[in-house]
């Protein structure tokens, strides 16, 4: 489903770099109705994400398989 | 007796040569250093010296540690020969400065030979991604220094991918293995971050910070470089050169990384906000609709007033007009044969009308 790629792919700068700007359009006086709904819903969406890598996002580490220059013998 | 063999000049450079190779393929001398001098500007002659006896050296600039100048004392590492021409030198392949007073002045001299080319300028300085989705890191995997840092950023943030490069980081290889990580993750990887790290440790622990490779790779960096070197109350070049400088491993992740608790409350905050400001449209709406709605009757009652007084003012111009008042005052219709007369002249003695007045009609002869 493209939605959940969409979701899996996006970091945690990027979702929260969306919801910043989400929340300054809903800050235009000019806003209409339907407008400030359609993006209440968004934001609401990307707080349960963020909310939820919060939660479940682990710290990985890879050590790099090859060795750099050798000591001097 | 036995019979000694006779080299040609040759032929005891080579065995010589052959013999030095195999009973000391590298050696490490730490002496002072003397009669130091470039030639070409590739060149590097001079000699290590101690209270009785001086070693000649021999080698490129490319293996110097950055600059250095006699009276210095080095630790040196390289290959003794004896040159067909030149008589008996080491070649040098890497130069470490050691001990406290040379390690200043090389770090000195160094230091102003860099500053003067501009690597260590604020303007050169980027800023690094916060938080970064993936670090290359650049460390000791035995080190406490690495555990400190993956430690403080476990316990602030998550989602991080981290690509260990587990270089040495004091001794004689440490500085060609940081070089090459930090060209590594420039050329192989794709990393938001380089951080290097280590823990405290005595200057000459120390020293391949401050060498002239690691401080120009970290300079040269395309990634944005952070650079944490112990508890040391001297700034290593690297350091200097770095985008961001940490004081400590577990600074370094500080400075990377938001504090988690502090972020959750942060996404809430703002959730509350999106609902207010959604409650705020939603009540701004209300607001225009009512106005709309009082807009609309107040015009519709205009309208009407306006059908209302254009009505009065028809009826009053028909009553006006019509006929039955004229009667009232007086007037009266003649007609003939249903046709109203309103002249004399088309009347004759003999004829009939029908004289209509206020209250009724009556038909007369005219005579």
């Amino acid at each position: 489903m493209p939605t959940t790629k969409q979701k899996q792919i996006k970091s945690y700068t990027e979702l929260k770099k969306e919801l910043d700007e989400v929340l300054l359009a809903m800050q235009s006086e000019e806003l209409d109705i339907d407008k400030a709904l359609a993006l209440h819903a968004r934001g609401s969406e990307l707080v349960a994400e963020l909310e939820q890598y919060l939660k479940k996002a682990q710290n990985r580490i890879e050590k790099i398989k090859i060795q750099f220059d050798k000591p001097v013998a | 007796m036995s019979e000694l063999i006779a080299f040609s000049p040759s032929d005891f450079v080579a065995v010589l040569n052959q013999t030095l190779e195999y009973a000391y393929p590298s050696v490490v001398i730490v002496g002072e250093l003397s009669n130091f001098r470039v030639s070409k500007g590739k060149w590097v002659y001079f000699d290590l010296k101690d209270d009785t006896a001086s070693v000649k050296f021999f080698g490129t600039v490319y293996g110097l540690p950055g600059p250095l100048e006699d009276g210095m004392i080095v630790r040196v590492v390289g290959q003794p020969r004896l040159s067909p021409q030149y008589g008996f030198s080491v070649s040098f392949q890497a130069i470490m400065p050691v001990g406290e007073g040379t390690l200043k002045r090389a770090a000195d001299l160094l230091k102003r030979k860099l500053a003067t080319e501009g690597l260590f300028d604020e303007a050169r300085k980027r800023s690094v991604p916060y938080p970064p989705a993936r670090i290359g890191l650049i460390a000791s995997e035995q080190s406490a220094a690495y555990k400190d840092f993956v430690k403080i950023l476990d316990a602030r943030w998550r989602g991080v991918d981290m690509l260990l490069a587990d270089v040495q980081v004091q001794g004689d290889a440490a500085v060609g293995q940081i070089v090459a990580a930090v060209e590594y993750f420039n050329q192989h990887e794709s990393v938001d971050v380089i951080v290097i790290t280590r823990g405290g440790g005595s200057p000459d622990d120390l020293a391949a910070f401050s060498s002239e490779q690691v401080t120009r790779a970290v300079a040269a960096s395309r990634v944005p470089t952070v650079v944490a070197i112990g508890h040391e109350i001297d700034i290593s070049l690297a350091e200097l050169a770095a985008d961001v400088r940490a004081s400590t491993p577990s600074n370094a992740a500080e400075l990377l990384s938001p504090d988690i608790a502090d972020t959750q409350s942060h996404i809430a905050q703002i959730a509350r906000q999106l609902d207010v400001l959604a409650e705020h449209h939603y009540n701004q709406e209300v607001i225009d609709v009512k106005r709309s709605a009082r807009t609309l009757l107040s015009e519709l009652e205009r309208v009407s007033m306006h059908a209302k007084q254009s009505l009065t003012a028809s009826a009053q111009l028909l009553d006006a007009l019509s006929p039955s008042l004229a009667l009232k005052r007086g007037y009266a219709l003649v007609r003939s044969n249903n046709k109203l007369i309103r002249t004399v002249r088309s009347l004759k003695r003999g004829d009939t009308l029908d004289i209509t007045l206020s209250d009724g009609s009556v038909r007369v002869e005219v005579q």
